[in-house]
């Protein structure tokens, strides 16, 4: 996996590139926008990771040149500045994803496997969590390699929360996907489906946990 | 865009002293001109009526005829006397002219009777050969043992002397009046800048400040109305001095509090570069991990306390629902919770209409929910609880941590301030945050103990929606 990291801090590019080499990326560096610009333009890259405050070529513009060539390598953007606006802007002019500066590596390498996977995939996305995974195509749950027996109901919650894995969903949102015509009828009818799935995941890598009059959040089990 | 100036008091006085100094000095000469003028033609009428006194008085009856002998000496003597021409007439009791000049111009009918004289008197002004003539026309009685009747005697003028006359008086008033305007402004102009000298000496003295000079203005030598604007000036610098004095310190406050992190992260790094055992290396990198934490935490706190004091300079306030905006809190906050086994509620199915700045708002029930959750050990209770339908509205964050005693509660609203007992990773900003976007809304914080009388209950309770939240200093 080749991998184009644009940050003009020195320090900071040198510490990430190296935790990343550790997990055996090819990453290779660049300092500025107009370097980045360059490279992008000669070289063929599986994902760039792109800082939005650069020296000579502003990042946006980078990301903007590069989808105006028509390019769709992946692009995470990191900045530190935070703003929603750059967020949005960066996200608009065709980022895939976007982290804020200090980001943990840990993070970092979860936004990387899942934008590799989704083009590695042909577009597809397998979501997961713990030794859960959905197949988007046939809307299956397999649990440790084993098809797992749901409802329809219970798949539709349980979708809800591993596409959301370590949010909290709320119970509204709950509702509404599962009784799309009913206003308010069956309040708790969710708290049953919720136990049901419980049972079904009991002894599994994943749980669902309550959050008192908020919703619901799927996390994974740390062994 | 650059604002003009208004106008200095100084022009404005002068603007409106001088044209109405003028005007009052024009509408003054005119009727000083208009008396002298009345003056000088009463003076000449009386003249003219003197001469036709001296025609009338030869006048006589004589065999039913009115005959007279007029005295040309006298004639030329008032002649030379009025500097302009005279001419008469003498009609006798059929009208008719009987000496003089037979053309003058007729007396109109509707000329009254002056009212100045015994005699019967009329003065008219008329045309005679070319030029403007002033007329008196006086009517005689006449008798002899025949007949009796009137004779009228007619004196005409040209005005030549009263024109020369009324011009010079109105060159003679015009000029006094040009004297006196001119030197009354220029009275005004040095009281008024007599009266403005110790402006300028203000300004002298504010212009001479250092960018950095707080003191208050000396406002002994200053005029009562300005020693007002002074007094008012003296105290909003007082409080600007107040304002930037807790900036400085929270500035230094701030940087000692970097410092901590950092000096704890150098001695973890100091340590590991001495570690020789790799499990113990791994023991220390994740501590240096938890003090990068720490660290990353304090910057962001420190720009949210930015942002909040920005925003409550410029808030818009709109009406909100403090219900919904707590549970997307909540919602957000929520992983956090479960990241450290905490139980997290929320209890609060009713709106809560409030009014109030949405991005305040939102940090304002980010910081005590967080708060709650961080300074509440692993495995606690923390509960979010919304006012219902006609209470107060109010929010209300619960947690089973270790609470304040009653004796520190005022405290933990400075910045920085942390229990000495915390051994929590908090930055001690949460809840000063919490409490100047609170006073920026109008409401009002209470603290209490927890459920069961442990940990610690914050309760921030707001004015009703239908009355507007008072405005932010």
């Amino acid at each position: 996996m080749r991998i184009l990291l644009v940050e003009d801090h020195v320090e900071l590019s040198r510490w990430v590139a190296r935790a990343l080499e550790k997990s055996h990326y090819t990453v290779e560096r660049s300092l500025n926008g107009a370097d980045a610009d360059s490279r992008l333009a000669t070289e063929r890259y599986d994902l760039v990771i792109l800082d939005l405050s650069l020296a000579r070529v502003d990042g946006l513009e980078v990301l903007r040149r590069l989808r105006a060539r028509g390019t769709r390598t992946p692009v995470l953007i990191v900045t530190a500045r935070g703003e929603v606006s750059d967020r949005v802007r960066g996200l608009d002019l065709g980022a895939d994803d976007y982290l804020a500066k200090p980001f943990e590596i840990d993070e970092l390498e979860a936004r990387i496997r899942a934008l590799l996977r989704r083009t590695q995939a042909g577009g597809e996305i397998r979501p997961a969590c713990g030794d859960l995974v959905l197949d988007p195509a046939s809307h299956a749950f397999e649990l440790g390699g084993r098809l797992l027996n749901l409802t329809p109901r219970e798949s539709a919650v349980l979708e809800s929360l591993l596409l959301r894995a370590g949010k909290v969903v709320a119970k509204d949102q709950l509702h509404g996907r599962l009784f799309p015509l009913e206003s308010e009828a069956k309040a708790d009818a969710i708290e049953v489906y919720v136990h049901r799935l419980r049972r079904k995941l009991a002894g599994a890598r994943v749980r669902i946990v309550t959050l008192r009059g908020l919703g619901y959040l799927l996390e994974e089990v740390k062994p | 865009m650059i604002a003009r100036p208004a106008r200095g008091l100084q022009s404005r006085l002068l603007w409106w002293l001088l044209p109405s100094l003028a005007v009052l000095v024009a509408v003054n000469s005119v009727s000083t001109y208009r008396t002298a003028v009345a003056a000088v033609n009463t003076a000449y009428d009386r003249s003219l009526l003197a001469v036709a006194r001296a025609v009338a008085d030869r006048v006589e009856l004589r065999d039913g005829r009115v005959a007279v002998e007029v005295p040309y000496i006298a004639l030329d003597f008032f002649a030379s006397d009025l500097r302009g021409r005279v001419y008469y007439r003498v009609g006798g009791l059929d009208g008719g002219a009987v000496s003089g000049y037979d053309d003058l111009p007729p007396l109109p009918p509707d000329v009254p009777r002056s009212e100045d004289y015994f005699a019967l008197a009329r003065f008219y002004s008329s045309e005679y050969r070319g030029e403007a003539v002033r007329v008196v026309a006086l009517h005689q009685p006449v008798l002899d043992d025949t007949a009796r009747g009137m004779a009228l005697i007619q004196v005409a003028e040209t005005l030549v002397s009263r024109e020369a006359l009324t011009r010079d008086l109105m060159i003679d008033t015009v000029s006094r009046q040009l004297l006196l305007v001119a030197l009354a402004a220029l009275v005004i102009l040095v009281v008024v800048r007599t009266a403005f000298r110790p402006l300028g000496r203000l300004r002298a003295e504010l212009d001479a400040r250092a960018a950095g000079d707080l003191a208050p203005i000396d406002s002994r030598d200053v005029p009562k109305e300005v020693g007002a604007l002074v007094a008012g000036m003296n105290d909003y610098v007082g409080r600007l001095k107040g304002t930037l004095d807790r900036q400085e310190r929270f500035i230094a406050d701030a940087s000692h509090q970097l410092r901590t992190p950092l000096a704890v992260l150098r001695a973890q790094a100091g340590l590991a570069l001495r570690e020789e055992d790799p499990a113990r290396l791994r023991e220390t990198l994740a501590a240096m991990d938890r003090s990068v934490g720490d660290t990353v935490h304090l910057a962001n706190q420190l720009l949210t306390r930015a942002r909040a004091q920005h925003g409550i300079a410029t808030p818009s306030f709109g009406d909100l629902d403090l219900a919904g905006v707590a549970r997307e809190a909540c919602l957000e906050l929520g992983a956090g919770a479960v990241a450290k086994r905490i139980d997290l509620g929320f209890e609060g199915e009713h709106a809560v209409p409030v009014r109030g700045d949405p991005t305040l708002m939102r940090e304002l029930v980010k910081n005590l929910v967080d708060n709650a959750i961080r300074y509440t050990p692993e495995g606690g209770h923390v509960t979010v609880r919304l006012s219902g339908p006609g209470e107060a509205p109010s929010i209300q964050v619960e947690d089973s941590g270790e609470g304040v005693a009653a004796a520190d509660r005022e405290r933990v609203f400075e910045p920085f301030y942390r229990l000495a007992s915390s051994h929590q990773a908090g930055v001690g900003l949460g809840l000063s945050i919490v409490r100047d976007i609170a006073r920026a809304h109008g409401a009002s914080i209470d603290l209490g103990d927890g459920p069961g009388g442990t940990g610690l209950m914050v309760r921030v309770t707001f004015p009703a929606a239908a009355t507007p939240a008072s405005a932010p200093r």
